[in-house]
């Protein structure tokens, strides 16, 4: 049966779910787990799959289907039980809006006590699920490459953000091809292959693993074929040759249902069936093991190089230009000014500009600078988003926050100007009841959910319009010092930094690959104090020892520089 | 699992150096080498309705080489292509997994037929032909089961021939198996006979012993329900253990069995193996680890361990259906089912005690008891519990609570049922049974294989922790063969009503011990 709930909260369900148990008598069977599937297009589907996956692994299926832009916050339910859900029970959770920043607290009252969590990305992976809000609470994180846009692209994101525990779907529908392989390998007389052949396209994700698993195990490196002629409509892995001493193994679909083996020696071909994996089995069998798939990670990892130099986020982008001004007013006023413009012109073309303010002296003259540079450039406030490149972790109150200092200058402003308070993205302090950790996560969750984390993790994207950043005496930018090993966190969006060398110690930080996520990015500088470290971040990118020479942006990176600040600048 | 820890014993060393199967790679499903299957008996009703059926959801769900070859052998003028049809008629009426044209088609390559008589010298060097044509043209590399799905008295016959043709012993690194079903014979001395007629041929751990009971998940899980949770075993002795029921009822006849079932009855049919293999899962020590070795150590020991009632005309019972209605249904007696003499004395219905004289076991009974034309169709071991030494309730506020149970369910509805005491809601204080029930989900397609899928697969992977070795065999005789000698001298069957849970006898032997059997 299906029960409707509207604007309702998560322990309105709960009590429902409970009075649905008593009135219409229990399911006695255990439930085994708690499945929560993201999902952002058609439920239906991946809800057949889990329905059908409950006969072997009952368990409570939460269907989160957000809509974090919507203007009203609300909540929305609907229970499913019985004939409808399989041998487990589902609920379908539409959220709108302010829900959306703590959904963690949406599903608690809803996840089966104890039992393991598995969260699903039917599509739109998260680049590293373990920093995703719910993700983070669960042992297992399924997501499908294949169903994403760009699905090599997204499994390079996923390698990136891969952490124990994390699968995908474009693994599992290897399953009996692995197996497959793995027997043929056995076909005596048993020798190592010297070569080895996978045909199907290279922009297929189960092609770009099958090839992975085979070059990490066989230490042979799989070449990818691409398939030619009608063979080129089969999808996924069309064919796998071991090419040995004493002739070839080949396997290669013929069908949606099977696939020929030849073997050395017999041209004529044992027919194998083997057909296509439905969602059902996937999921099945995804579930069937919840303990990390080391194997999986290896393959991963050894399927595409990973980025050991964070400077590699900011290359290829446009070379920094400089704009020396007289004195640090006329630099915050240049910036703000060059902000505006740059704000209005992406209003112009989208429906929100997301802006990043800094704090520092310079910082804060230019945020004061802005109202009225806003105003000028015709910027519907409205549509503006204000967001941190970093912040202490001090008292709400305290004026070592950069918020604090902007808050009467800019902030009040602006909601004057009919900025919508959700629009402010503050960055949590002690007083929100988060710990440090929790507290740069929750941060990086939020500007993945209103990014889609996506332009975060790909070149050539971007997510903020402005980037402003004031710069150290070290060179450090946002809350990266030189040569501190937080800055070697890029796995999430923001991070708890400890131990900095300038005080307050604990701080949040946004990453390289969200500094380096901006259309525009502004380096505000005034002081002679600071010379020595312009002069080093205008040499090469170098993150590790002069953080500032490491953030660009996608079309422009400026720095505004008062002339002591450009003293040592050999030009 | 049984499966999990070890390498397959008889697994070839190429096999475990394939870098490809990574052993943390738990996806990796485990696939036969290349290899045949020979089966004698072909035509019979196990090939027909299970074995066959097997093969083929084998092959549907991936678990069989591409190369896979199944010999047919009988006395049939069949050529390879009306085998085919037969084999084909058989796994469309009764595969699990569903028929489908293409997994057919792959099984089809690999399907021979052999005419001949089991004393025929020249079938026997056709078979060897036809086998090593296999080799050659499907690669099955050497590797081949001889699976005897017949009468115990034709193994001389067939086995000699194997020997004859050379056909039970191995090339270089590829093996040759044997596959007998039960009844590995009728008593002690008949079970040693056949042994040795067997082990002259083949190498004792080329022996596979199919107990189709063993396959099921539930008795692994009992393995699993002991030894990897903390909270049983410390109740799991006779501290806390009053006593345990072990049953296994059917609520059919014996239907067409009956060439084979007068004259051996209940007791030998199922008491001897799936009974007794349950009550060594239960009682047996923790093995030190999952190796078929150590687990059969363990299993042997709680076996040699058990004790006879002296008096067994008082523990045991022995019954016989009479005719009547049944659940709906008009049945006949057993003694006018056809093809049973009028004055059989064959069981349908046997129960007994037995004791394990063990420190863990010491004066807790062990009921056993089985059946056809009971209640219904189940089978379960049930741990009874002692009643709580003290009881801070009125004695009325406890009037309908009994005693504590753990029950496994081993089929159907496979599972674990704990029944204890609760308050009943509302009233001021009264304490009742109530049962607490876990199911997993069994119904889906890739999931609860049919016993013979796991078996047989589990025969050409060489995995041997599932198989009954003959040490177990002949211990079970022993067991059982002074209680159905005494039977022939002293008791006759009692009749008792199709549907009901055997003859009053039963019930008279556990109220002797001050106890009842429960209802499954």
């Amino acid at each position: 049966m299906i029960t409707t709930l509207t604007d309702t909260t998560a322990s309105a369900i709960d009590k429902k779910m409970i009075e649905m148990r008593e009135t219409f008598g229990a399911n006695t069977i255990g439930r085994v787990l708690t499945l929560i599937i993201i999902a952002t297009g058609d439920i239906e589907e991946p809800l057949e799959a889990a329905v059908s996956a409950s006969h072997e692994h009952p368990a409570r299926v939460l269907v989160v289907d957000a809509e974090p832009g919507a203007e009203e916050s609300g909540l929305d339910a609907e229970i499913r039980v019985g004939r409808d859900a399989g041998a487990g029970e589902i609920v379908i959770l539409r959220a709108r809006g302010e829900i959306m920043a703590s959904l963690d607290t949406l599903v608690m009252a809803l996840l089966l006590p104890d039992a393991p969590i598995v969260t699903w990305w039917p599509e739109s992976a998260p680049s590293s699920p373990i920093h995703d809000v719910l993700g983070s609470m669960s042992q297992r994180r399924i997501t499908d490459a294949a169903a994403c846009s760009g699905p090599i692209a997204t499994l390079k994101r996923l390698r990136r953000g891969y952490s124990n525990g994390d699968s995908d779907l474009a693994w599992s529908r290897l399953t009996r091809w692995r197996g497959l392989v793995a027997s043929a390998y056995e076909v005596p007389p048993v020798t190592a292959p010297k070569q080895v052949q996978v045909s199907g396209s290279a922009e297929n994700p189960s092609v770009a693993l099958m090839a992975a698993w085979l070059s990490h195990s066989l230490g042979v490196d799989a070449e990818i074929v691409e398939p030619t002629g009608e063979a080129s409509d089969i999808a996924g892995v069309h064919g796998v040759r071991l090419i040995r001493e004493d002739g070839t193994i080949d396997l290669t679909r013929v069908s949606d249902d099977a696939i020929v083996l030849t073997l050395p020696g017999d041209d004529s071909g044992q027919h194998v069936t083997m057909p296509r994996r439905s969602l059902n089995e996937l999921l099945a069998e995804e579930l069937r093991r919840l303990d990390p798939d080391e194997v999986y990670g290896e393959v991963l990892a050894s399927a595409f190089s990973g980025i050991d130099d964070f400077g590699t986020y900011a290359s290829g982008k446009p070379v920094a230009t400089d704009q020396v001004l007289p004195d640090a007013d006329a630099v915050a006023l240049a910036a703000a000014e060059t902000a505006a413009s740059q704000l209005a012109a992406a209003l112009a073309q989208r429906s929100a500009a997301h802006l990043v303010v800094t704090g520092g002296t310079v910082g804060t003259k230019t945020a004061q600078a802005l109202p009225e540079a806003l105003a000028a450039a015709g910027v519907d406030t409205a549509r503006l988003h204000i967001w941190w490149g970093d912040e202490r972790f001090v008292d709400r109150e305290s004026s070592d926050r950069n918020e604090v200092g902007v808050r009467a200058s800019l902030l009040e402003p602006l909601q004057e100007a009919g900025m919508p308070a959700r629009n402010i993205h503050v960055v949590p302090s002690p007083a929100d009841g988060m710990s440090l950790d929790e507290a740069a996560a929750w941060y990086g969750q939020q500007l993945d959910i209103a990014g889609g984390d996506e332009p975060f993790r790909t070149r050539g994207r971007a997510f903020f319009d402005v980037l402003m950043l004031g710069v150290g005496p070290d060179g450090h930018v946002a809350s990266l010092f030189p040569e501190h090993r937080d800055q070697r966190q890029v796995g999430a969006s923001a991070v708890a930094v400890t131990n900095s060398p300038k005080p307050p110690a604990e701080r949040i930080s946004l990453t390289w690959p969200v500094l380096n996520s901006a259309r525009h990015v502004a380096l505000l500088v005034a002081g002679a104090e600071k010379a020595e470290a312009v002069a080093a971040a205008h040499g090469d990118i170098d993150p590790w020892p002069v953080p500032a020479s490491a953030v660009r942006g996608l079309e422009s990176t400026t720095w505004f520089l008062d002339t002591d600040a450009a003293s040592q600048l050999s030009r | 699992m049984t499966d999990t820890s070890t390498p397959p014993a008889g697994a070839d060393a190429e096999e475990l150096l394939n870098p490809l199967r990574d052993p943390r790679d738990r996806r990796l499903p485990l696939i036969a080498g290349p290899s045949s299957m020979v089966m004698f008996g072909v035509t019979g009703d196990l090939a027909r309705k299970k074995l066959l059926p097997a093969i083929y959801d084998l092959t549907h769900r991936g678990l069989l080489p591409p190369s896979f070859g199944l010999v047919g052998f009988g006395r049939r003028d069949w050529s390879d292509d009306d085998f085919a049809d037969y084999v084909r008629k058989s796994v469309s009426e009764h595969s699990r997994t569903g028929f489908s044209e293409s997994v057919f088609e792959q099984l089809r390559g690999g399907l021979r037929f052999v005419t001949g008589t089991f004393d025929d010298s020249a079938a026997f060097e056709k078979l060897t032909e036809v086998v090593g044509e296999l080799d050659r043209t499907r690669g099955t590399g050497g590797n081949h089961a001889f699976y005897l799905s017949i009468p115990p008295d034709a193994f001389p016959k067939v086995l000699t021939q194997l020997a004859n043709s050379g056909l039970n012993t191995p090339r270089d690194g590829s093996w040759r198996r044997a596959v007998i079903e039960k009844p590995f014979g009728h008593d002690l001395a008949s079970a040693r006979e056949l042994n040795d007629v067997v082990e002259k041929v083949f190498r004792p751990e080329d022996v596979f012993r199919i107990d189709h009971y063993l396959g099921k998940e539930t008795v692994q899980n009992i393995l699993a329900l002991r030894f990897a949770n903390q909270l049983y075993e410390p109740v799991w002795n006779a501290g806390y253990v009053d006593h345990v029921q072990i049953t296994m009822a059917e609520d059919i006849g014996i239907g067409s069995r009956a060439g084979y079932y007068d004259g051996i009855g209940t007791a030998r049919d199922v008491i001897q193996n799936h009974l007794l293999q349950l009550l060594a899962l239960t009682a047996m020590e923790e093995p030190v680890s999952f190796r078929a070795s150590d687990l059969r150590a363990e299993k042997e020991k709680v076996l040699s361990a058990i004790e006879l009632p002296e008096d067994l005309g008082a523990h045991t019972a022995r019954g016989q259906y009479v005719g009547g209605w049944q659940g709906g249904e008009e049945v006949r007696p057993y003694l006018e089912e056809d093809g049973i003499p009028a004055d059989s004395t064959t069981e349908t219905f046997a129960a007994m005690r037995l004791d394990i004289a063990t420190r863990r076991w010491a004066g807790v009974p062990f009921y056993l008891r089985a059946g056809k034309r009971l209640g219904r169709r189940v089978t379960e071991i049930a741990l009874v519990f002692k009643r709580a030494p003290f009881l801070p309730f009125r004695s009325t506020d406890t009037a309908d609570l009994g005693q504590n149970a753990i029950v496994i369910r081993v089929q159907p509805d496979e599972g674990v049922t704990i029944r204890f005491g609760s308050k009943v809601p509302g009233t001021q204080m009264e304490v009742r049974d109530v049962t607490m029930d876990f199911a997993y989900g069994m119904n889906f397609t890739e999931e609860s294989p049919e016993a013979y899928e796991r078996l047989i697969l589990d025969m050409l992977l060489g995995d041997p922790p599932l198989f009954p070795r003959q040490k177990e065999v002949e211990l079970s005789w022993k067991i059982l063969d002074p209680i159905t000698d005494y039977w022939a001298q002293n008791l006759k069957p009692a009749p008792y009503r199709p549907g009901t849970w055997g003859p009053d006898t039963a019930h008279e032997m556990l109220a002797r011990d001050g106890r009842t059997w429960r209802r499954p």
